[in-house]
């Protein structure tokens, strides 16, 4: 990777202040962790209520975000330990390959609903999902790689073929199969953009929305950290540009949904919807803040609800009638609401958000993840929200629990440099425990890490660190719960007590009697 | 999987029909424009002249700079050469019918839009993708420079893809 060997000039380091996750943030992971895991196939307390889909109960959301929300969580909060989230990553990005996610491209390729009825019976639908147009997918496919090459320094899914998608139908055509990489896919993604002018990649034919290329930006954002290139800068500078002919913000004092590119139509949002703006706020924050600090605060003033002991919602999306039918979809105004909370550092309403949550959605413990199971009933007898989508409990609600303020600006504009990736790193951690601190402090030579132990299982716990027995590192002492018990240096392990430690090439292997709560410390002299 | 194909049927500033193979054993340096942009184009054309001009000749001299239009109802073979000769004379200007054009357009994956000119309502304004492509001397894409490339980042590159070129050869 082309990361740079000392962090970026004027932009100092940041640093979140060493602290542990609390129950409710270790929840979170664990949840998104439960849902990954799930075999293939296996849905269950993912399913929204549209089930085409097209909404956000679509799975790609959910999984797309609860990776983002991950990546956020390791790099601010525990950065020396890539071993918690990489084998949730490899789950999710193997979900997002199966055809339960992205056969819906065959249907929203001929066009024809809402956004594009102009062209109902002029295309005919296809199959390969990233191919072209349909960013609403290969932008979450593209970035859920890249985001593991660079957090976890791993290149697997850059190799030729290592993005397979295939359907081998017993009832219907021929068997397809469509492979690709994470470079490929960028590259699809970035040539399109250019042709587009850099507006963006359409979702459905013809319709580029705002929000739905922002996730390409931040994918182009990665792909510069670990290539050297400058494609964000180039799309970014592009997009503003483009932009400025449709207006990014409407009449109404809202981003601009989206633009109809062959009939040249912006489209506001006119209703309007939350959800809309609360997203591409989140996102755009990245690499726009200016912006989003201008406009967002006005237009999440009009949907707050102030409720009782600091609590607050937001007024929820309209159903509107569709072809005579009142159509409700997952939305997840509350929960995207939240995550722009959470990024924006507008603490109040996600203090206010979080508790509303606690205390109106039913939180629920389950395998010791926290959700908040699916309730369709909008508001009740008292006018109190109590809709939840999927994704508001599965992803939205931790990303906003886990992220810290101005999380996701300062991930794309302050990367890892390549030190980061020789510090001393929990790789790998037995499925009996939570990691609830991991940090290395280079001014002090020390790793420090917690791990608490999961009730619902057995077994000591088993953790191996990396970049440990480095010549030259040199002498060390392991400290659990502030009392030395073991000790080495970069060749061998001299003596452990209560724990067993191994050495592997430059890795230690720990294993130690499962306790509630161990808190050690790693330092060299 | 190939992005920009590469591949045109165009007429020159002489108004001779040409095609890629025409300048095949020669690395193209390709931009597209229009010869009534005010901003976007002179710059693009300044910086790659001087990118030329900072090249060892017979560096140079393996390079055929090519400014494609992407307003051929305006830019005839006779608007090309006179725009070019006198402002940027080493490039060779290509233009075509508007189905012609279209279809280079598409194969190097550029957007241009006609809108309105503000500041002459009987004109019009011509945006367009301000990336500049390299071909190599197969006719195949070697890469590309955005417009936000410094010259001397063009320069760098130009040279070490050159000159291991020529080191093979």
């Amino acid at each position: 990777m082309n990361l740079p060997l000392t962090p970026p000039s004027g932009s100092a380091r940041h640093r979140t202040p060493a602290s542990k996750l609390d129950a409710k943030q270790v929840g979170s992971i664990r949840q998104i962790e439960n849902i990954a895991g799930q075999l293939d196939g296996e849905w269950t307390m993912m399913g929204g209520r549209c089930g085409l889909q097209e909404d956000f109960g679509a799975f790609r959301y959910q999984m797309a975000y609860a990776g983002l929300a991950l990546a956020l969580t390791h790099f601010h909060r525990l950065p020396n330990a890539p071993g918690v989230f990489k084998p949730i990553f490899e789950n999710l990005i193997r979900k997002m390959m199966h055809p339960g996610v992205w056969m819906y491209w065959h249907f929203v390729s001929q066009g024809g609903a809402l956004t594009n009825g102009h062209l109902w019976g002029k295309l005919k639908g296809k199959w390969d999902p990233v191919k072209e147009d349909n960013i609403m997918f290969s932008a979450y496919l593209t970035l859920l790689p890249m985001l593991y090459n660079y957090l976890f320094d791993d290149d697997r899914y850059a190799q030729p073929g290592a993005l397979k998608m295939s359907i081998n139908p017993l009832t219907f055509g021929d068997r397809m199969v469509f492979e690709y990489d994470q470079h490929k896919l960028s590259d699809i993604i970035y040539w399109q953009m250019v042709q587009n002018g850099y507006l963006g990649v359409a979702c459905e034919p013809s319709c580029v929305f705002q929000i739905c290329n922002q996730p390409s930006i931040l994918s182009f954002r990665i792909e510069d950290f670990i290539k050297g290139t400058s494609r964000a800068q180039e799309v970014t500078e592009g997009y503003v540009k483009a932009w400025k002919e449709f207006g990014s913000v409407d009449a109404g004092g809202h981003f601009m949904v989206h633009v109809v590119t062959d009939i040249k139509m912006p489209i506001p949002n006119a209703l309007p919807w939350l959800w809309s703006d609360a997203w591409l706020a989140a996102l755009m924050h990245s690499w726009n803040p200016e912006f989003v600090h201008e406009h967002y605060p006005a237009m999440l003033q009009k949907f707050l609800i102030p409720g009782p002991d600091d609590t607050c919602a937001v007024r929820l999306w309209e159903p509107f009638e569709i072809r005579g039918v009142t159509t409700g979809a997952d939305t997840a105004d509350f929960g995207w609401a939240a995550v722009a909370a959470a990024e924006l550092g507008d603490d109040k309403t996600l203090r206010g958000l979080l508790a509303h949550a606690d205390r109106f959605m039913n939180p629920t413990w389950r395998d010791g993840g926290l959700h908040y199971p699916r309730n369709d009933v909008r508001y009740d007898e008292n006018g109190i929200v109590r809709l939840v989508e999927p994704i508001t409990s599965n992803t939205l609600l931790p990303f906003a629990r886990l992220n810290v303020p101005n999380g996701l600006n300062t991930f794309y504009n302050q990367p890892w440099t390549r030190a980061h990736y020789a510090e001393p790193l929990l790789t790998e951690i037995s499925n009996n425990v939570d990691v609830v601190e991991a940090r290395f402090d280079p001014s002090a030579s020390e790793l420090r890490f917690t791990l608490n132990a999961r009730q619902d299982r057995s077994g000591d716990a088993a953790i191996s660190i990396s970049n440990v027995f480095e010549k030259g590192r040199g002498s060390w002492k392991l400290y659990r719960d502030g009392v030395e018990t073991a000790s080495g240096d970069d060749e061998r392990v001299s003596r452990a007590a209560d724990l067993k430690i191994e050495r592997h090439a430059d890795v230690m292997e720990l294993v130690a009697a499962r306790e509630a709560a161990s808190a050690y410390s790693l330092v060299w002299a | 999987m190939t992005f920009v194909t590469a591949k045109f049927d165009l007429v020159d500033h002489d108004g001779r029909p040409v095609t890629e193979a025409s300048y095949r054993g020669r690395w193209l340096l390709v931009y597209f424009g229009f010869t009534h942009c005010r901003v976007v184009c002179p710059r693009s054309l300044t910086r790659l002249s001087n990118v030329l001009g900072a090249l060892a000749p017979d560096l140079a001299h393996v390079i055929q700079p090519l400014y494609v239009t992407v307003d051929p109802k305006r830019d005839t073979p006779e608007v090309m050469r006179d725009y070019l000769t006198a402002r940027y004379p080493l490039f060779v200007g290509l233009t075509g019918t508007e189905d012609q054009v279209a279809a280079a357009k598409d194969a190097f994956k550029v957007f241009s839009r006609p809108k309105p000119d503000p500041e002459n309502p009987a004109n019009y304004d011509v945006p367009h993708t301000a990336i500049t492509y390299l071909i190599d001397p197969a006719g195949a894409y070697a890469t590309h420079w955005p417009e936000t490339s410094s010259a001397g980042d063009v320069v760098s590159d130009l040279q070490a893809r050159l000159m291991i070129t020529a080191s093979q050869s």
